[in-house]
Formats: structure tokens, sequence, C-alpha cells
């Protein structure tokens, strides 16, 4: 039940985000800014890699989700 | 060591000459039709880690690792007509490390500590301009003594009139992990004979080691042999056990204003076939020898996160990231991050992060000695048991000149440290050309 009323809260989030305003191309200067990027940076790749080794938990952050060894 | 620095060095220089002539030519638009070089991006890393919660050695013993990597990829643009961007990526990557651990494959300690991964990758992806959808088709392959990883994954993203993007991902890793055994070991082996046993009902891991090192052994003795506990160092004759993962991502990306954007990420994941590695030991309550780790065939895995970044002001942006987490092992755990790049000038940017996880334990996991002969899935890998760790670093990030030949420049360091006692130090190089 626990688990259900967080994946609830978590949709619910997801549809309040669509009431936004409305920006146009020429206002995306800082969005578009490199260090604003949804997902993770190529710097990050190494400690997303012994993260996902060395902790039980990996996944929903563009990086790997399961596969490869981790054999140390 | 000094050799694969070496070649890292020597591979940064090869990528600098063979491509510094072609950029000062490319200054043309991206009109052509044929694909052009568009960038090439440049990673290295060293990772330094210790702990004393070995899983070769029953969850006791030396977890020191040494790895440095580097990988380059070259990725291409170019248009079919004036609505399609094609994107090609090509990379390559090279990891060498040197893992304590590993010498304890024999019991002996005389088994191989390094080795050697090597990881090419190919990607397309194709984006319709006018209606504002993406397709992407990808290809990754990991190859290391023991282990070998084939990935495919596709994608399609669409971008709506409100300034959202939906994502759907597949990927596929068939994976094949070669049965190289530990050999039994007793637990009155002298590796093992530093580490006494405090009660379970007196410590707790969060707190204080089960175990105590009083004359830790090394296992550094004998590096010369070979990878295996058989002096038959000859690859073929080791059986291979499939490991598959399936998972399907979604993704959905809203600007909220015109500093602020969320993202909102859920990944449902399947891993099947052998889950376990066959030189992982567990040393049980009663019996004297050690067991190989075993768990089940299957996992499902559900993370669910959000990501939300903020522009505030001119220079300074948050980056911020929490991911929950839960399995059918039993393992739930939360992740959060925060960065705040702040922008000195338009050019350079320093960028302080700290990363706070914890997770509970899985139901198979046990500490050395606790697990007993009549369960039926047991493991001491410390991955699986509850802790938290802690994560903070720098980064700091250089823009030269946009008509410069290299784009640019990133160096991150970071330190973690797990409340079990694992502790790593982590520096990152990214060059954009």
């Amino acid at each position: 039940m626990k688990k259900f009323k967080k994946i609830m809260l978590f949709l619910l989030a997801a549809l309040a985000s669509s009431s936004c305003v409305a920006v146009k191309e020429y206002q995306k200067s800082r969005l578009n800014d490199s260090e604003m990027a949804l997902t993770n940076r190529k710097v990050e790749k190494e400690e997303l890699n012994f993260q996902v080794i060395k902790e039980g938990a990996a996944g929903a952050n563009s990086g790997k989700s399961g596969g490869g060894c981790g054999c140390n | 060591m000094k050799k694969y620095l070496f070649i890292v060095f020597f591979l940064s220089c090869v990528v600098y000459s063979a491509f510094a002539q072609y950029f000062k030519k490319d200054t043309a638009s991206y009109s052509a039709k044929s694909l052009k070089l568009d960038e090439v991006n440049l990673v290295t890393g060293y990772y330094s880690q210790t702990g004393d919660h070995a899983t070769t050695l029953g969850g006791v013993g030396d977890e020191k690792v040494q790895e440095i990597s580097s990988a380059i990829d070259l990725k291409f643009v170019g248009y079919t007509n004036p609505n399609y961007v094609h994107s090609l990526t090509a990379g390559l990557g090279f990891a060498y490390h040197t893992a304590a651990s590993a010498a304890w494959i024999s019991k002996t300690g005389a088994s191989r500590k390094e080795g050697t991964r090597v990881y090419p990758s190919l990607d397309w992806s194709v984006r319709n301009l006018s209606r504002k959808t993406e397709y992407s088709l990808g290809l990754q392959y990991s190859n290391e003594f023991n282990y070998q990883s084939l990935t495919l994954n596709t994608g399609y993203s669409k971008t709506n009139k409100n300034n959202g993007e939906f994502g759907f991902k597949l990927n596929g890793s068939f994976d094949r992990v070669k049965m190289i055994y530990a050999e039994t070991m007793d637990k009155s082996a002298s590796v093992l004979s530093g580490y006494q046993l405090v009660s379970a009902s007196d410590a707790t891991l969060s707190d204080s080691p089960l175990y105590k090192v009083t004359t830790a052994a090394s296992g550094s003795s004998g590096s010369s042999g070979s990878q295996t506990s058989s002096s038959d160092d000859d690859e073929e004759n080791y059986s291979s056990k499939p490991r598959t993962t399936l998972t399907a991502a979604l993704s959905y990306n809203q600007i909220i204003n015109q500093r602020m954007q969320v993202a909102f990420l859920a990944d449902f994941t399947g891993q099947f076939g052998y889950l376990g590695l066959p030189f992982h030991r567990v040393f049980m309550a009663d019996a004297e020898t050690s067991k190989l780790e075993t768990l089940p065939d299957n996992r499902l895995k559900l993370p669910l996160a959000v990501r939300l970044n903020y522009f505030m002001g001119d220079r300074v942006i948050f980056r911020t990231y929490y991911r929950y987490y839960t399995d059918s092992w039993g393992i739930n755990a939360h992740t959060a991050y925060i960065e705040t790049p702040i922008k000195i000038s338009p050019f350079f940017s320093v960028s302080p992060f700290y990363r706070y996880y914890t997770q509970t334990g899985s139901k198979y996991f046990a500490p050395f000695g606790q697990h007993t002969t009549s369960e039926e899935f047991f493991t001491s890998n410390y991955s699986y048991s509850a802790f938290t760790a802690h994560f903070g670093g720098l980064g700091v990030r250089w823009l030269p000149k946009e008509d410069g030949f290299v784009k640019s420049v990133e160096l991150r360091y970071g330190y973690y440290k797990q409340t079990t006692g694992l502790a790593s130090n982590v520096v990152t190089l990214h060059l954009k050309f």
C-alpha cells in the first residue's frame, strides 16, 4: 500500500507540472545552458559506474540499471 | 600500471593530433547533407577504493581497488533532408584495474589481481524537426576476462506543444558470466584468522564492524599467478552462464518557466539468469568450509526519480535529483543529490556537489558466519547490506574560445564513504573537442 501511495504521488507530481508558463524559443537561453541539462553529464560517468556496483539500487538516472559485472 | 598510464596518455595525443587539422577546417554550418564530425569527447577517470568487506572472502578482507579508464566517442551529424537530423556516435573505452580481493579466488591468494575491460559502442538517432520526434538505436559491447556483455537499445521521444517531452526506451543486456569458481576455504584459513566474531546482537553494520581486524592478511603474494584457482590457464576450460537484463524506461521532461525544468523518470527492470558470481564465498554459522554465493535467478527493480534544475539569477544553477528504489530482493533505497554550478565568468564555473544515499538490506544478505546451511539463498556481498553513503566533491568547468580546438574542459573530484567502511576517491576529466 505504501508503495502504491508513493507511485501515485509521483504521478500526481508529473501531472501537476503540466500547468506551466509558455516559454518561447528565444526565452530559453538559460534553459539551454549545458549545466541545466536534465541528464547526467559525461564527467559523471566514472562515479555512476561505481555507484551501480557498490550500491543495491540502480536506474532512473539515464545510466545503467543492470548489466555488466562489477566483479570487484 | 605505468604501462597503462602511458597508453591513456598516448591515446589522448593520438586524438589531438588526428583531429587538430580537421577541426580547423570544419567551420561550415550543418547545412551539408552528409554526416560530418560534430564533436569528440574524451573521458578519463581514476578510481581508488578501500574497505574490508571483500565478497571473495565472504564479507571480510581487503577490498582495495584501483582503476584507470579512458573512453573516447566521435559524434557525426548530418541531414538527409532539411527536416531529418541524423546523429551517429561511435565510442571506444578501455579500463585497467587491480583488485586485492581477486587474489583470493584461489585459497592461497595467488590469483591474478589485474584485469582489463574494453567497451566499444555505436549509437544512431534521427530527429524529425517538423514533427519533433526522435528515434534511436544503440549497440554496446563490454569484454573482460570473466564477463562479456552485449547491450541493445531502442528509443522514441516526442516533444509536445507545451514544452514537454515524452521519452520511451527499451534496453536489453545479454551477458555471459564465466564460471571461475572460488576454491573452497576453511574458516580457519590464515587470511581469515585476523577477523574475530563479535556477537551480532551487540553490533550493527551502521555503527561498528562485526569483525575487528587484528592482523590483516595480505593477498599480494604470487600476483603473477593465474586469474583462477586452477593451475591450467586455458580459458576454454570454463563454462559460462547467461544473465539477461531487460529495461523499459519512461521519461517526461517539462519546462516550467524560463528558469526551471523538471524530469520524471521511471525504469521497469527485470534481471534473469545467473545473478551471483562464482567466486563470491559465503561462510556459514554451521559449516566450517565456505559455500558459493547463491541468489535467485530473477530480480525485479523499480526506480522512480525526479530531476529538477533551476537557474537562479545569472550565475547560480541548482541541479537536484531524488530517486526512490525498490526491488524484489527486499532492498528499498533513497537517493538525493544537489549540485550548484556557480558561474565565475561566462567561461568558467565551479560546481560543489553532495549526494546522500541510504538503503535497507536485502533479505538474502548476512555478514560472515551468520547464514545457515538451511537457507536457500545467501550472500555476504555488502552492496546488498543496509547502509548509508555520502558522496561529495567539486567540479570545475572551463569553456575556451568558441573557435578553438578544445570546446570544453571539465575536471571533477569526489569522495565517497559508506557506513560499511568502504571509502573511495574518484577523479574524472572530460575534454570535448
